[in-house]
């Protein structure tokens, strides 16, 4: 998954969807489809497919890890027989088969193990969704997210469906949308004026820090979204470079 | 500890957040009541509930509540209290509120007003250094005729005199704001303008100077205190080199690798100025560590310090106390004698790292909003100093500040082995924290070697990596778990998922857990 640090500017917008490129996904009913909603969601990222293994193989069990978590050195057996595994053996990832499974350990938290490695991680009773979709807050080392869960048939339709739109949508447009909630107390350039990338845009005040917003492209000013005083909030749109 | 007679009856506390908190906590103990002050936005805050009175200052922006000194004033004279507490940040370093309260007659918990003033100030604090022998940063000693261009040519003179790359600082300065780092000649205009600006709108003083950046460089302060009688000691000092624009981020106590003649040397310097300033009550005399081992006198904070939680475990005092004490006029206590005599030979360590309501992979940019999931850790040697529950509200008008998490052993490597078990049990939800940043220095090797710089965490934090790893892996244990509880493949998707949130009771918090089991174990695969 190196092409999850590859993310693009993350003032910009970014439009459509975009699956993972996988060669082969199985016709599982089970199967789903992961990825990141916004405000988690702030470039390119991809989505995963997660389905199980066409012709699962027996369950390997007793293999003694060296793990690096919390749980690292445990058996791959579950410690409390009938107490929330919820999905083990191979799995195909993207695709790709894998030794992945995830066990409950009580109070939203699971522990994830991934070959060797167990990540413990908490996963929140979902908030919302669209249509089949579901979105919940994950914590994993810290960082939150909010994952959005469609079944993969209801998201390959979908996006069969918005294929043509989102094509049409790129015109080398960059809308630059605020990442940070704050009040915008200084503007240093005007409708119609050519930037170069770094040049300063404005300036936003946040938690007692003036905070510097350049442009990160070269272009031309095309619209402000926001006047001197206006207070802001994340995903706000704020200028539009063509 | 003998009894002694409690220093006043009632203290007003100026300040909110976790800090508040801690004060109050070190009133309730000494028998005095806490009077609260608050804005709109804190109505229902912790140090509003944890206090005995409290009194609305005003709107949620600062300059309409925590920093209206007329208000904080009315509150301690309509409520009785004999003292103010002003805690760190809005008012703490003001001279003009230590003078409000001294001409009210409601005794500042703090240095006067003058030694606020002259160490306050730090364009005078490094002509104090001067006149005293304690060798300062080089830089300017005059304010930076900013408003005046035709002048800022001489200083473009005085600049190349001090070398580039520099700094611009606020004389009224402090966590980094008005401050700008300028590589080049030609940036330096700019630089001392916008400086200026966000001086002007953070203090109220545009002053601005310059001053030479020492790369690399340990940042290490000593935590002074001082009585009326003229005693001034040194508790010991700090690390606090772990920054991001000038935000500490992690602090420890002792500073790692000095010997106990160097740190001799270190207390002396900040002692000098401390009785220089005639300084009373709390205050931190901050040092750069540059690394032929020289000590330069940066500032004095003339307050308590958001970090001063690491001395506190490491030197056995309570320094809210003390400054309870202090300020009754009453003579610094002997075991505050005794632990400036082992200042030296520190017998423990103690590390803090303050978790904030900022995103680290993404420039540490600020996310107020709703905290949900709220577990801090416990157990041996930990100490959490917060104001935060599950399901407040973090304000954007405000220091994003959520928790200090401290941890303390008997050396520093056990701290660190105890710091990264404490953020192993912490989990917040909500708002993004700065807790991947602390994971991620709780078992770096370069921080458990000691290697430590001001500019640590551009050297060794890439956040957009770390982050892409935990996404990847928050993406794979969502879509196992949704396979395991059958999301996709009954019918009405939405049923399964849904199921355990109608169920009453402490299983649905949890809303796979049993869905789980019904769905996930029995049926697949199948």
């Amino acid at each position: 998954m190196a092409e999850l640090t590859k993310q693009v500017e993350p003032v910009a917008a970014a439009d459509g969807s975009n699956a993972a490129q996988s060669p082969t996904i199985p016709d599982d009913p089970r199967a789903v489809r992961v990825r990141l909603a916004a405000p988690s969601r702030t470039g390119e990222e991809p989505a995963m497919r997660v389905a199980p293994a066409p012709a699962p193989e027996p369950l390997r069990t007793t293999n003694p890890t060296v793990g690096t978590g919390p749980l690292g050195g445990a058996s791959m057996t579950p410690e409390r027989p009938g107490d929330g595994v919820l999905a083990q053996r191979q799995v195909l990832v993207d695709g790709e088969l894998s030794d992945a499974s995830v066990q409950t350990l009580g109070a939203g938290r699971h522990a994830l193990r991934e070959g060797g490695a167990v990540t413990r991680l908490v996963i929140e009773p979902d908030t919302r969704g669209e249509g089949g979709s579901r979105v919940r807050e994950v914590l994993v080392d810290g960082f939150r997210f909010l994952v959005e869960t469609e079944p993969e048939r209801i998201a390959a339709l979908r996006e069969r469906a918005t294929k043509g739109r989102a094509t049409a949508a790129h015109t080398g447009q960059l809308q630059v949308k605020a990442i940070i909630p704050g009040k915008v107390v200084a503007i240093l350039v005007a409708v119609g004026d050519t930037v170069t990338a770094g040049q300063q845009l404005l300036v936003v005040e946040a938690m007692k820090m003036q905070n510097e917003l350049r442009a990160p492209k070269d272009g031309t000013i095309e619209r402000l979204g926001v006047a001197v005083g206006v207070n802001i909030e994340i995903g706000d749109l704020l200028v539009v470079i063509s | 500890m003998t009894s002694e007679p409690t220093p006043f009856r009632r203290v007003l506390i100026a300040n909110r957040g976790e800090i508040a908190v801690r004060i109050i906590r070190a009133c309730h103990e000494m028998g005095m009541e806490a009077v609260a002050v608050y804005s709109d936005a804190d109505a229902e805050a912790a140090h509003v509930r944890l206090a005995d009175m409290a009194v609305r200052l005003g709107p949620a922006a600062p300059s309409e509540s925590y920093l209206r000194i007329d208000r904080v004033i009315e509150a301690a004279a309509a409520t009785g209290a004999e003292a103010i507490h002003p805690g760190y940040g809005f008012l703490a370093e003001r001279a003009a509120f230590a003078r409000a309260a001294e001409d009210a007659g409601i005794v500042f918990v703090g240095p006067s007003s003058d030694a606020i003033e002259a160490l306050g100030d730090k364009l005078n604090a490094r002509r104090l250094a001067a006149r005293v022998g304690v060798p300062a940063v080089p830089g300017t000693l005059e304010p930076a005729p900013v408003d005046h261009p035709d002048r800022v040519a001489d200083l473009t003179t005085t600049a190349r005199r001090i070398g580039f790359p520099l700094l611009v600082k606020a004389a009224a300065g402090g966590g980094g704001r008005g401050m700008r780092r300028v590589e080049r000649e030609e940036d330096l205009s700019a630089a001392l303008v916008s400086g200026s600006r966000e001086a002007l709108s953070a203090f109220g003083d545009g002053s601005v100077y310059l001053e030479r950046e020492i790369l690399p460089a340990r940042h290490v302060e000593v935590q002074l205190l001082a009585d009326h009688h003229g005693r001034v000691v040194a508790l010991g000092e700090r690390d606090c080199s772990l920054q991001r624009r000038h935000q500490k981020l992690v602090e420890e106590a002792p500073a790692p690798g000095l010997n106990e003649e160097r740190r001799r040397h270190l207390h002396a310097l900040a002692v000098t100025m401390g009785s220089a300033a005639g300084l009373r009550n709390a205050a931190t005399c901050e040092f750069l560590h540059d690394p032929a081992g020289n000590f330069w006198f940066l500032e004095v904070n003339t307050r308590l310090q958001v970090e001063h939680g690491v001395t506190e475990l490491v030197s056995g005092i309570d320094i809210v106390r003390e400054q309870f004490r202090i300020a009754a006029g009453l003579p610094l206590s002997p075991e505050v004698v005794e632990a400036g005599e082992r200042a030296a030979r520190p017998a423990s360590h103690a590390i803090e790292v303050r978790l904030s309501a900022e995103d680290p992979a993404h420039a540490f940019a600020p996310t107020p909003g709703r905290v949900g999931r709220w577990v801090m850790p416990s157990g041996p040697g930990i100490r959490v100093d917060t104001h935060i529950e599950a399901g407040d509200r973090v304000p954007a008008e405000y220091d994003n500040l959520i928790a200090k998490l401290l941890v303390y052993a008997l050396d520093r490597d056990a701290a660190i082995d105890r710091l990264r078990r404490a953020l192993d049990e912490t989990e917040i939800g909500g708002v993004q924290t700065t807790l991947p940043f602390h994971r991620a220095v709780a078992t770096s090797d370069a921080f458990r070697d000691a290697e430590l710089s001001t500019g640590w965490v551009e050297e060794h934090w890439d956040g957009e990596a770390a982050r892409a790893a935990a996404a990847r892996r928050a993406l794979l244990a969502t879509g196992l778990a949704a396979i395991g509880s059958g999301f996709a493949s009954t019918g009405a998707s939405a049923a399964a998922w849904e199921k355990p949130h109608v169920a009453a009771g402490p299983a649905a918090r949890n809303g796979w857990r049993s869905s789980g089991r019904a769905n996930g174990v029995d049926r697949w695969p199948s």
